[in-house]
């Protein structure tokens, strides 16, 4: 078969004539660096170790670790999944094996230390396996605990991430709902160092409630309601002293924060957000086709690049 | 060459950012994807590595498959990020198929390739001998030879059929073998 698709091809033009078509396993051998039974292969096959010799290097040694631990902060956070729940078993298998490695490798107490890390720190692939069998308990609670960690250090935004999809994957939906509209409220009219605290709060005072279910639901829906509700009438308290001050201009930017923060707070962010995440993986699970390409096709080309983005 | 065995538990370990993970996954590849680019006369090979990498790592959540799969996916990456390389620079791949290259090729090509104690190739004569191929057989032998890529991983990564990438690795090896002498 091979040597018929080949047969035209070798005589559009002339000099190739003379020259016949290899056995597949013969050019298997030569490409893969074997040496083919078809001695007239013998020196392509070599030709082309020399050529893969010269060209592949090694990445120096010093490089490697600052190189991967840029990709390894990269890896955008775990979001719900569905190829991931399924692959359950198995991912249980290989966070066990991770999980033995790591307590072999760090001891019980740099075990302990992994169960403090929150997402960033380089302990926390490690916490991560170690919850995925079960040896630290990993629910949403110590989530919580790890979001309102990062919130505390500056990382707003990275917190809320992992707390709602924290909640989400616990099926906290309204909980998660009433999270992210207080802290938008908040975000909107208040200064940096007061979202994060504010956020830290709610966080903490989330995972300290005992209550889950709807129950939750509706008492962060209700503490999310309070707080935007203040964070309304601080914004407005704060345009009337300025409005004092300055009649001109302020009016309307204050005006603006507060519309914002109402549009905000009425429209469900986790869906937004959500809807991004998935959206730009999914797309991307499966190697996309590139019509007609056998490389001379530059203008084709495909999603996984161009979403690209240095962290 | 290939992590094998470690692949799932340091695939999954990566899909939650572990660098020692990440550090695995590089140190197997790096090296396969640079030598590729390089072959493809990529400038900044090294920058294009960490790119390529950087994709890796941001879309690691979409990948599902064992590490054949992985490798043909990691290079379909590599192999974008080429022809957007190429795109953004205003150049066209380098198609080597007229007389010029096949001039400069035969006269730069001094390699005894037969003497086996000749320890590698210089950047030119490497240069000279991947100029014989059209950009197609190229694509195919770079993925082949550098990559390891077995037909049916280097068809996915060029979006093309077996039997297509069957043909044009053929073809090369019989260009090569007439540029190479009679006298093998």
């Amino acid at each position: 078969m091979t040597r018929n698709e080949n047969g035209p091809l070798g005589d559009d033009r002339g000099e190739m004539k003379n020259y016949k078509s290899f056995a597949e396993r013969d050019v298997d051998a030569a490409v893969s660096g074997r040496v083919p039974a078809d001695p007239e292969l013998a020196a392509v096959r070599l030709a082309l170790s020399l050529m893969k010799e010269s060209l592949v290097m090694e990445p120096r040694t010093e490089a490697i670790s600052s190189q991967a631990a840029q990709f390894a902060a990269a890896v955008p956070p775990t979001t719900v999944m569905p190829t991931v729940r399924q692959a359950s078993p198995w991912r249980r298998r290989a966070g066990a094996a991770i999980a033995v490695a790591a307590i072999s490798g760090f001891g019980l107490a740099g075990a302990a230390a992994a169960d403090e890390a929150a997402p960033g720190d380089p302990m926390y692939g490690v916490d991560q396996a170690l919850e995925s069998v079960g040896i630290f308990d990993g629910g949403t609670p110590e989530r919580l605990d790890e979001a309102d960690r990062l919130a505390s250090q500056g990382d707003v935004d990275e917190a809320l991430e992992l707390a709602s999809d924290a909640l989400e994957s616990d099926g906290e939906v309204e909980a998660a709902t009433g999270l992210r509209n207080a802290a938008l409220a908040v975000a909107s009219n208040s200064s940096g160092d007061d979202v994060r605290a504010r956020v830290s709060e709610m966080l903490q005072w989330m995972a300290d409630q005992d209550s889950r279910g709807a129950e939750f639901g509706a008492a962060v829906s209700e503490r999310a309601r309070q707080i935007s509700g203040n964070a309304n009438e601080n914004a407005s308290a704060n345009r009337n002293e300025k409005a004092n001050e300055k009649a001109n201009g302020n009016e309307k930017a204050n005006g603006k924060a507060n519309e914002n923060a109402n549009e905000n707070a009425n429209k469900s962010a986790i869906g937004d957000r959500n809807e991004n995440a998935i959206g730009d993986g999914g797309e991307n699970a499966v190697i996309p086709a590139d019509p007609g390409s056998q490389g001379k096709a530059p203008e084709t080309h495909g999603a996984p690049d161009q979403t690209f983005g240095r962290p | 060459m290939t992590l094998k065995e470690q692949f799932a538990s340091a695939l999954a370990a990566a899909r939650t950012g572990a660098p020692w993970a990440w550090e695995a996954i590089y140190r197997d590849l790096a090296g396969v994807v640079g030598g590729y680019l390089r072959g493809h006369g990529a400038p900044d090979v090294e920058d294009l590595v960490s790119e390529t990498f950087l994709s890796v790592a941001k879309d690691i959540h979409s990948f599902s498959g064992d590490e054949d799969a992985f490798r043909s996916w990691v290079f379909t990456i590599a192999h974008r990020r080429l022809q957007d390389t190429w795109r953004v620079r205003g150049r066209r791949v380098p198609v080597a198929d007229g007389e010029e290259s096949e001039a400069r090729a035969e006269r730069e090509w001094q390699g005894n390739v037969e003497d086996e104690a000749m320890a590698s190739m210089s950047t030119v004569e490497v240069e000279a001998l991947i100029g014989h191929l059209t950009a197609a057989q190229r694509d195919v032998i770079l993925l082949r030879v550098i990559g390891d890529l077995s037909v049916a991983q280097t068809a996915h990564v060029l979006s093309t059929s077996e039997g297509a990438v069957r043909a044009l690795q053929n073809r090369a090896l019989r260009d090569l073998r007439k540029v190479l002498g009679d006298d093998a």
